[in-house]
């Protein structure tokens, strides 16, 4: 059965009608506007070239060569002929970034410092990695030395992705792990989508260090949003010239394939670059900021805080200690972060059976604002009653954690309020008890 | 008369033909003799374990049904298996699924459900089979409801995955490469309920069935298809267009079965003028009561879910007077939490609850065993379902009963008086259009995302290339150098079409009323011109919102609550051009064609209507643009037809034919009347005849019209048939539709036109033509 062409092709001519119809009406003509956005941002980073105009090249298909040349022409980079097709390489400048692998090595999570580290990050034609979603851009970093060595791949067209994915998986090395940000739930599956459409197997990794939940966990508290350019500016103190967003990317590289200027791409190569630096930086950060020693002792308290729970998630109890004793340390004079991190070494310490450590923790924090003093003065009372054997202390204890919690009304959760006061109600009177059946 | 006495079926329903107020409205009363099995041997190249598992499960033999499709499936043989309901359909897959696994375990299923609940079901009669059989099975289902961790299990390890096509669609397909294992290593393809799947949202189930077949091909695997269908005169057909291979029809069914009434019952008449009759649901407890307090479990189906919930009331409250089994019913429809409705199903299937008020959400192949009665409060909308619902009485060893009572409507009159419709062959067919246009193109969108297109491949009946030339335009596609079609968009494009609506924008309504505004409901574009316009009272769930404001181009419609004494009337002015004609020829009394038209739809005014009396209160303007649908029809152009006939007079007859083609139509289409728009012209501006015109109201249409104008000859027997056969003076809404003036006898009118159109052949058997009822004087030379 085959349907009658030329009924076809009138039909369609209706729909074209239709079309063309919508957008003199001022619907939504095609993605120009957003183009235009992307190319203005470029404009304004005084970029070396005018404003481009898209050229509509029809739907006639482009030897795959002229695009690549013309690529690599505007980008300043490699057109490379492969059996299975053409692809663009650009390697850049290294970057300075030292990085101590061992002390890296000592934080929770992080691979063994023999192990290679390969960060990566990718540029793609949509969002979601669905089977339609290509990613034409794939920049990776290394170390070599105290240098970073950032090289990156293009795709010249949609038919050339077989010869960029072969280039990628020869780049990476045997026992790599990656380093991206949001790869664990977008690049890597995106990459495995892209080998499987290809039929081929994606390359093994060892590992896959995904810094967002590292971020998450550690940095969140203090950060208004947990983007990529939002740990650079707030974390790192690094400010990006006016960079394109990352929503406008995909139609930079549509426009490319009709016909477009490859200048556009440069911004977006230039984009991917700085994104690959920042998760080597991010990593050099970790290092230099919080790994063991005498660098741990600068962090901020709540970043401490943060670190011994990832800690103590690995077991590593004796580290989770020592982080929290250096995050409430000498510094005091109300930081609440200070005040938490004593809660949890003190409940910390309990759990290993150094209580008189707890003890000592638990006392630290009786000064302290809002309802943490009651708490403080309740565990004195049961260290006091229980295991001192001491109780007038305890009986003067129970009073000082009813005072606090008097104090702190109008703080925190008033019906665990109630229940501690209730509870403490219960100890007053047994404490009652015991004291009057003592000899005096 | 004593209450609340156990007594056998056949005993109360001979008591209740005893009573005139009840007999009377029988118009039909069919009894169906019972049938013994018709059993064949376990096929002997079966797995052993597997013979065993069935063994233990107390089935030792095959139906003859069951028996051919499993050789045909195992054989590597598309089949459509065509059976009632309760005649054992699903081992007719399920036992080639244990099979295949049971000989490669990496070997994989995919069974589609349409809804969700049909697909739990499975899952569950699929695990206990496997467990008698000492076979691992791992079958899950993979819908909407799938919690995230279990998903990527499901997507690795699933041997069996149950799901429904809007899943396929929007989240299986389009992530293909994360299911590779289930690709690689498809065997079986199962689409139980082949029957659902008509219409536009057949339509769209074909195309993502090319879709999965692409895919599939991808990797590899040339999986066979197991069609199931309840009773439809096209199965062979229908299975043909939906997966685009032949299928092996396997209708003979072996199943036994108990002997069954058939009862076709038709409200009285109250009022000859007007033709309003009784009530359905009224006369539907009438029925249901004697059999429930006789101790036998009856299930009484409306159309509705307020039908349901007022039937459920009334026989509550009337059970109540005598300290009945009130509690032993429940009531069953959409909208209940799936505990309740498991609840209610095991209730049934144990005996535990005599009574059950549902919608058709109990139809489909739900497991709830067999019962004694079903009473059908209106026709379903079309046979198959009929007989799914009365299929759910029927007892092997002993009698049943089923009534069907007609509702308001002209279809559901026409379908109880004319029994031979669900009782002899089955006339009705499923249509869907896998071609229609604006379908193929979204799917086509899907297909090369997920998937780019090799050079000269096709997509359905042709090349997929010019289209996906034109897509390219849109910036949508790509043309690479290697002769390969790209996707080249960031649009994700399954998103963007939902197979169940017609169109792809919808009007969402918003509720102002509480502090967080929240959206009640969604109603196509079309329908929102009239519904949801500024000022309109819009009706939901009883309760009436006020539409303060339309935002057509973000299709939002704000409403608020409010309790008033009118609500409101949107007249649409509908115009059509035919703008090509595919076929015509010469029928009686003129000539009937078939082609492509555009429908403009404008509302520009409304009226506000008092409650009850129906009394006009005012009224106000519309302003919303003009709604264009390019489409398909069929239409009539009368010629010797016409001649002698005022103008007045002709309007009004061509109008009350168009409506009773209209509603045969429905029947003999297995279609919703209202996806077959009417105009009528007395005298076209395109051909200058007086014309009537039969559209289909979803873009592109899905291929009805053609099947309108080749069965145009049965479509005007019907209609002469319908109005004459309707006890009404001079039109009602149940033949010629409403009355727009009480001095004109339109049932006369559109008789007399009738007449002449009806083809020679049938002039004999057609009891409106043949029986002379009326004078032969054509009314316009009268006057």
């Amino acid at each position: 059965m085959t349907v009658d062409t030329s009924r076809l092709q009138r039909r369609l001519d209706g729909l074209r009608r239709e079309r063309t119809n919508v957008e003199r009406t001022g619907g939504h003509s095609e993605a120009d506007p957003d183009i235009r956005r992307a190319i203005e941002a470029i404009v304004a980073a005084g970029e070396p070239f005018g404003r481009p105009q898209p050229v509509w090249q029809g739907i006639e298909p482009v030897d795959p060569a002229t695009l690549a040349r013309r690529l690599a022409d505007g980008l300043d980079a490699d057109a490379i002929e492969t059996p299975h097709g053409w692809y663009v390489r650009r390697e850049l400048r290294p970057v300075y970034l030292p990085i101590d692998r061992g002390r890296l090595a000592s934080l929770p999570g992080m691979p063994a410092s023999a192990t290679p580290l390969l960060c990566l990050d990718t540029e793609t034609t949509g969002l979601g990695s669905a089977a339609g979603t290509v990613a034409f851009l794939i920049g990776i970093g290394w170390w070599q030395g105290d240098r970073m060595r950032v090289v990156q791949f293009l795709l010249p067209d949609l038919s050339e992705e077989a010869a960029l994915l072969d280039a990628l998986a020869a780049e990476i090395p045997l026992g790599a792990c990656l380093v991206t940000y949001n790869g664990r739930t977008f690049d890597w599956p995106l990459l495995e989508t892209r080998y499987r459409m290809g039929r081929r197997v994606p390359p093994p990794l060892d590992g896959h260090l995904d810094l967002l939940l590292l971020v998450r966990r550690l940095f969140r508290h203090r950060l208004p949003d947990a983007r990529l350019q939002t740990v650079e500016r707030h974390l790192l103190r690094r400010h990006r010239a006016p960079d394109i967003p990352s929503w406008e990317i995909p139609a930079v590289y549509h426009s490319f394939l009709r016909g477009g200027p490859a200048g556009p791409v440069r911004v977006v190569a230039r984009h991917n670059a700085e994104d690959v630096v920042t998760l080597g930086r991010i990593l050099a950060h970790l290092d230099r900021g919080y790994g063991e020693g005498e660098v741990r002792r600068w962090a901020p308290p709540g970043d401490l805080m943060r670190l011994a729970r990832l800690f103590r998630h690995e077991g590593r109890i004796d580290e989770a200690v020592a982080c929290l004793e250096i995050a409430c340390g000498p510094v005091d004079g109300g930081d609440p972060d200070v005040a938490l991190a004593t809660v949890e070494l003190a409940r910390l310490l309990r759990r290993c059976g150094r209580l008189a450590d707890a003890g000592v923790a638990w006392s630290r924090l009786v000064s302290a604002p809002g309802p943490l003093a009651g708490l403080a003065w309740i565990e004195l009372a049961k260290e006091r009653e229980h295991r001192e054997r001491d109780l007038a202390g305890a009986w003067a204890a129970t009073d000082q954690a009813l005072l606090a919690l008097y104090r702190s009304r109008g703080h925190g959760n008033a019906m665990e309020r109630r229940a501690l006061e209730a509870d403490l109600a219960r100890r007053r009177a047994r404490l009652a008890r015991r004291l009057a059946r003592q000899p005096a | 008369m004593r209450y609340y006495e156990p007594a056998p079926v056949q005993m109360v329903m001979d008591r209740l033909l005893a009573e005139p107020s009840l007999s009377s409205g029988v118009v039909h009363h069919a009894y169906v003799p019972a049938r013994p099995a018709d059993l064949v041997a376990m096929p002997d190249w079966l797995d052993p374990g597997l013979r065993e598992g069935l063994a233990s499960r107390g089935i030792t033999s095959l139906y003859r049904h069951q028996a051919e499709a499993v050789e045909a499936v195992c054989a590597g043989e598309d089949v459509v298996v065509v059976t009632p309901t309760a005649s054992g359909k699903s081992l007719c897959y399920l036992v080639p699924t244990l099979q295949a696994l049971a000989a490669d375990p990496t070997a994989r299923a995919l069974y589609l459900f349409p809804t969700k609940a049909l697909g739990q079901d499975q899952v569950a009669e699929l695990g206990e089979l496997s467990r008698a059989a000492g076979l691992h099975i791992n079958a899950s289902t993979y819908d909407g409801d799938t919690p995230n961790p279990i998903r990527s299990s499901v997507r690795s390890a699933g041997q069996v995955v149950v799901t429904n096509p809007d899943m396929l669609h929007a989240a299986i397909l389009p992530h293909h490469t994360k299911w590779f294992q289930l690709f690689e290593q498809l065997r079986i393809i199962v689409i139980d309920e082949l029957h659902t799947y008509r219409g536009l949202f057949g339509s769209h189930v074909a195309n993502v069935l090319r879709r999965l077949l692409r895919i599939c091909a991808h990797y590899g695997s040339h999986p066979v298809i197991v069609c199931c269908s309840a009773t439809i005169g096209n199965p062979g057909e229908l299975a043909a267009l939906l997966t685009g291979r032949a299928a092996r029809v396997v209708d003979r069914n072996g199943a036994p079965a108990g002997d069954r009434h058939i009862l076709m019952v038709q409200p009285p008449l109250l009022d000859p003028a007007t033709g309003a009759r009784g009530s359905a649901q009224t006369l539907a407890t009438r029925w249901a009561l004697p059999f429930l307090r006789a101790d036998r479990q009856t299930l009484v189906f409306g159309r509705s879910r307020v039908g349901v919930e007022l039937m459920l009331s009334n026989l509550r409250e009337a059970l109540r007077l005598g300290d009945g089994p009130r509690t032993r019913v429940r009531g069953y429809r959409g909208g209940y939490l799936p505990t309740e409705r498991r609840a209610v199903e095991r209730g049934l299937r144990d005996g535990e609850l005599l009574g059950v008020v549902c919608t058709n959400a109990l139809e489909l192949g739900v497991d709830v065993g067999q019962l004694d009665v079903s009473i059908l409060a209106g026709y379903p909308g079309s046979i198959a379902a009929t007989w799914q619902q009365m299929g759910r009485a029927g007892r092997r060893g002993g009698t049943s009963v089923s009534v069907l009572i007609a509702g308001g409507g002209p279809v559901d009159r026409y379908v109880v008086e004319h029994p031979g419709f669900l009782l002899d062959s089955p006339p009705e067919e499923a249509r869907l259009d896998p071609d229609n246009l604006h379908v193929l193109l979204g799917h086509l969108k899907a297909a090369c995302f997920e998937l780019p297109f090799e050079p000269g491949e096709r997509f359905g009946p042709s090349e997929a290339a010019p289209l996906l030339a034109f897509l390219a335009e849109e910036g949508l596609t790509r043309h690479a150098a290697d002769d390969r079609w790209y996707w080249s968009s960031d649009n994700f494009p399954a998103s963007s079409v939902s197979l169940r609506a017609a169109a792809e924008e919808n009007v969402v309504i918003i509720d102002t009323t509480p502090d967080r505004p929240r959206v009640i409901g969604e109603i196509d574009i079309f329908a929102a011109q009239t519904l949801v316009h500024e000022d309109a009272i819009y009706m939901h769930e009883s309760a009436q919102f006020h539409v303060d404001k339309l935002d057509w181009d973000e299709r939002k419609a704000y409403v608020r609550r409010v309790d008033i004494d009118h609500y409101t009337y949107a007249d649409r002015a509908v115009t059509l051009k035919p703008l090509e004609t595919f076929a015509t020829s010469p029928a009686a009394g003129g000539d009937r064609a078939h082609g492509e038209v555009m429908v403009s739809s404008l509302v520009s005014m409304f009226k506000k209507l008092k409650f009850g009396t129906d009394e006009n209160l005012g009224w106000g303007p519309v302003h919303l643009p003009e709604i264009e649908l390019q489409t398909t029809a069929y239409w009539l152009m009368l010629g010797t037809a016409a001649d002698g006939w005022s103008h007045a007079d002709l309007d009004v007859a061509l109008l009350g034919v168009g409506r009773a083609i209209q509603a045969v139509a429905a029947v003999l289409l297995m279609v919703d009347p209202r996806d077959l728009g009417l105009v009528s012209q007395v005298r076209s501006p395109h051909n200058g005849s007086p014309t009537i015109y039969l559209y289909e109201a979803v873009p592109g249409g899905v291929g009805m019209a053609e099947r309108l104008f080749q069965r145009h000859d049965e479509l005007v027997a019907g209609a002469a048939d319908l109005i004459a056969g309707c006890g009404c003076e001079s039109g009602c809404p149940a033949c010629t539709g409403p009355r727009l003036e009480r001095d004109i006898d339109a049932k006369h009118l559109a008789l007399c036109l009738l007449r002449v159109l009806v083809a020679e052949k049938d002039r004999a058997v057609v009891t409106g033509v043949a029986g002379g009822a009326t004078s032969g004087v054509v009314p316009g030379a009268a006057a």
